[in-house]
């Protein structure tokens, strides 16, 4: 039964894509839900994280589709341990904060202690619409609306909620400075 | 037709005379829906199962004060949904309706647990008390996310209110919108076309599939089982992918509208589309069959979960938890075959119950409907022409009368259990008020009871992904 998997396995393409430094048509077309909006170069500091990264996740006020999109991430198809990323439940071991959803008051004090306890260098993502304007609720009583005033964002990522393969996108711009293109695509990225 | 139409309403204005009749139906049988804190007063609709008949209890402003809260009366069904009542209707008197209670003694060690917690989740503030390794009581602390949606929602125009609402809990996209839509077309007085109905049905249960495999794919996880952790994953990324193909979202946004189905960014699918889709979910199904199959013959996986995290009987008789939660308590409510809207009537399906309300009860149950729901999606994508209309790209309106009510119900079966929407609507279509019963915010107050019984630290987190609430969906 045991070996009947392996040779299963041979036989089967593997699920991961290749994506985003390969092309991959099949899920490059979930990618058109946003775009790596912009780069806040100045934020980003002057000395570069390899590749290991740890990954603390902050939700400040989501409706929990960027939290099921970036649970996708760690997922056979997305895989984002192969660019050596991994989620870390401590913000003290973090190198990147992902911070979802509008920004609440009562978070604003939670964010700025998560930050403030990831050793140097770090970097911030704002994921998704609502981190970066606060979306459709930037009216709501106790919303704050952009997580750019809270700490110094270094990259943001549109959409509502970003596809998986654009949080990855996102993820490597954080760490490179520039958005990754893939290999043999030329600049039609 | 999911909708409530007619309920009778009686109009109280003593509290204790409305809460005794409140208790008096909880004791034949009539279920909560939805406790609604509305100008001219708090109203509670209820459901009996049996009749299939609907009522409405409205407790008009008064100025006794002598009140107890209803949770201490043992109705527990509303206790979130009454301490937004509180902020809307002062005269109700009541401070904070949820007390929280700890426990002080030699031994007693409490662990803080969040909001920033785990790998990715959500924020909700966690303190486990502990003597030794067993937990004496937790309590859980909401509220740091608050959106106040209902809010956001009064004065806006119900297309605003659409897209305020489908960002309630976006892996409760469809049911949000497929509520909301069915009390507004109740309010309105609008019918819709049967190939709509079918489409709802359609990515109702399509939700109903990535929701539960996400909760699935934690589970296995927080057993320490990667496997079958990214074998669920797959199967609800397999299913993203369809809606995305289908519809254009991969969560169904902008599907379900108040009148009929859209799909946003191209046309409605047509039958080669869904023919591509069934093949797709087909080979889904037959992995989520063998990755069950699997765990049911793992003992790491299953010891773990038998006997762990047991809902006291005591707190099912107290929060009458609904969804997948209730239905592996004993409680038999589904909201698809209780009152039958969309096209649930023409489907054949077994809502499973168990009664045992343990972590195993509710992967067998979430498992169980996992299945049922890949089946009855392949069912229904065996006849596309049920599903397609010609050349259309918008929403499918019919007739269009507009009624005089501009009141509307609805309660509909999300993929995490009861919920319930009451709209009201102005002349120009605008909305006064909107009601929203989420099925999270009742059954976050099962967590704690399940979690303090019994259990020990190490079962915690296997706990907290056996339910796999929404907390967006409670803060609101």
């Amino acid at each position: 039964m045991y070996y009947w998997h392996w040779v299963k396995n041979l036989l089967a393409k593997p699920l991961t894509t290749g994506y985003p430094t390969e092309p991959d048509r099949e899920v490059r077309r979930f990618a058109q839900s946003g775009s790596v909006a912009r780069i806040e170069t100045q934020a980003m500091g002057r000395s570069s994280i390899q590749r290991s990264c740890a990954i603390r996740q902050v939700d400040a006020g989501s409706c929990n589709g960027c939290e099921s999109e970036l649970s996708l991430l760690v997922s056979p198809i997305y895989d984002f341990t192969r660019y050596g990323f991994s989620y870390t439940p401590v913000p003290k071991h973090a190198d990147l904060l992902v911070v979802t959803g509008v920004i609440t008051e009562p978070m604003v004090a939670v964010i700025k202690q998560a930050y403030a306890q990831m050793g140097t260098p770090k970097r911030v993502l704002a994921l998704g619409d609502c981190a970066i304007s606060g979306g459709w609720f930037k009216d709501a009583p106790g919303v704050l609306g952009s997580l750019d005033g809270v700490v110094a964002v270094s990259v943001s990522v549109q959409g509502c909620p970003p596809a998986p393969p654009d949080i990855l996108r996102g993820l490597l711009t954080a760490l490179d400075g520039e958005v990754p293109r893939a290999v043999g695509e030329g600049d039609r990225d | 037709m999911g909708v409530v139409g007619r309920a009778d309403e009686q109009t109280f204005d003593g509290l204790t005379s409305w809460m005794d009749a409140w208790a008096k139906a909880r004791e034949q049988g009539w279920e909560t829906i939805l406790v609604d804190g509305r100008k001219d007063g708090l109203s509670t609709l209820m459901f009996h199962p049996a009749g299939g008949s609907h009522q409405e209890l409205l407790l008009t402003p008064s100025d006794s004060f002598t009140i107890p809260l209803p949770q201490d009366s043992g109705l527990g069904e509303a206790i979130w949904s009454l301490s937004l009542a509180v902020e809307d209707l002062p005269w109700l008197g009541w401070d904070h309706p949820y007390r929280d209670r700890s426990v002080l003694g030699k031994g007693i060690f409490t662990y803080p647990l969040g909001p920033v917690r785990g790998d990715v989740s959500e924020s909700v503030f966690y303190r486990l008390q502990v003597m030794g390794d067993d937990i004496v009581r937790l309590t859980v602390e909401n509220g740091f996310k608050r959106r106040h949606i209902r809010q956001l929602c009064r004065g806006r125009s119900w297309s605003d209110a659409l897209a305020l609402v489908e960002r309630m809990t976006t892996t409760s996209t469809v049911a949000h919108a497929l509520a909301f839509s069915l009390a507004v077309e109740d309010a309105f007085g609008w019918s819709v076309a049967p190939q709509a109905t079918w489409i709802r049905t359609l990515v109702a249960e399509l939700e109903r599939m990535a929701s539960h495999a996400g909760d699935l794919a934690s589970l296995a996880a927080s057993t320490g089982l990667p496997v079958p952790q990214m074998e669920y994953l797959a199967v609800k990324e397999l299913v993203l992918g369809v809606n995305f193909d289908l519809f254009g979202h991969r969560y169904l946004r902008g599907v379900i509208v108040p009148g009929g189905v859209r799909a946003p960014s191209q046309r409605l699918p047509q039958s080669e589309e869904y023919a591509k889709a069934q093949r797709t979910l087909s080979s889904g199904f037959n992995q989520v069959q063998s990755v069950r199959q699997g765990l049911d013959r793992t003992p790491s996986f299953l010891d773990r979960l038998h006997g762990t995290g047991i809902i006291p009987a005591q707190t099912r008789e107290f929060v009458r938890p609904v969804g997948p939660i209730g239905r592996s308590a004993g409680r038999p409510m589904d909201g698809r075959s209780a009152h039958p809207y969309l096209a649930y009537d023409q489907l054949e399906f077994h809502p499973p119950v168990l009664s045992e309300g343990d972590a195993f009860a509710r992967y067998v149950i979430k498992a169980e409907e996992l299945a049922q729901s890949f089946a009855m999606v392949l069912e229904i994508l065996k006849w596309p022409e049920r599903l397609s209309a010609g050349t259309e790209s918008e929403a499918m309106h019919s007739e269009v009368r507009v009624s005089e009510r501009r009141t509307g119900r609805a309660w509909i079966e999300a993929p995490r259990g009861l919920m319930a929407y009451r709209v009201e609507l102005a002349e120009d279509g605008k909305l006064n008020h909107l009601g929203i019963a989420t099925p999270s915010q009742r059954n976050w107050y099962v967590v704690a009871p399940a979690v303090a019984h019994q259990n020990i630290l190490q079962d915690f987190p296997i706990i907290d992904a056996s339910f796999n609430l929404s907390v967006a969906g409670w803060d609101g």
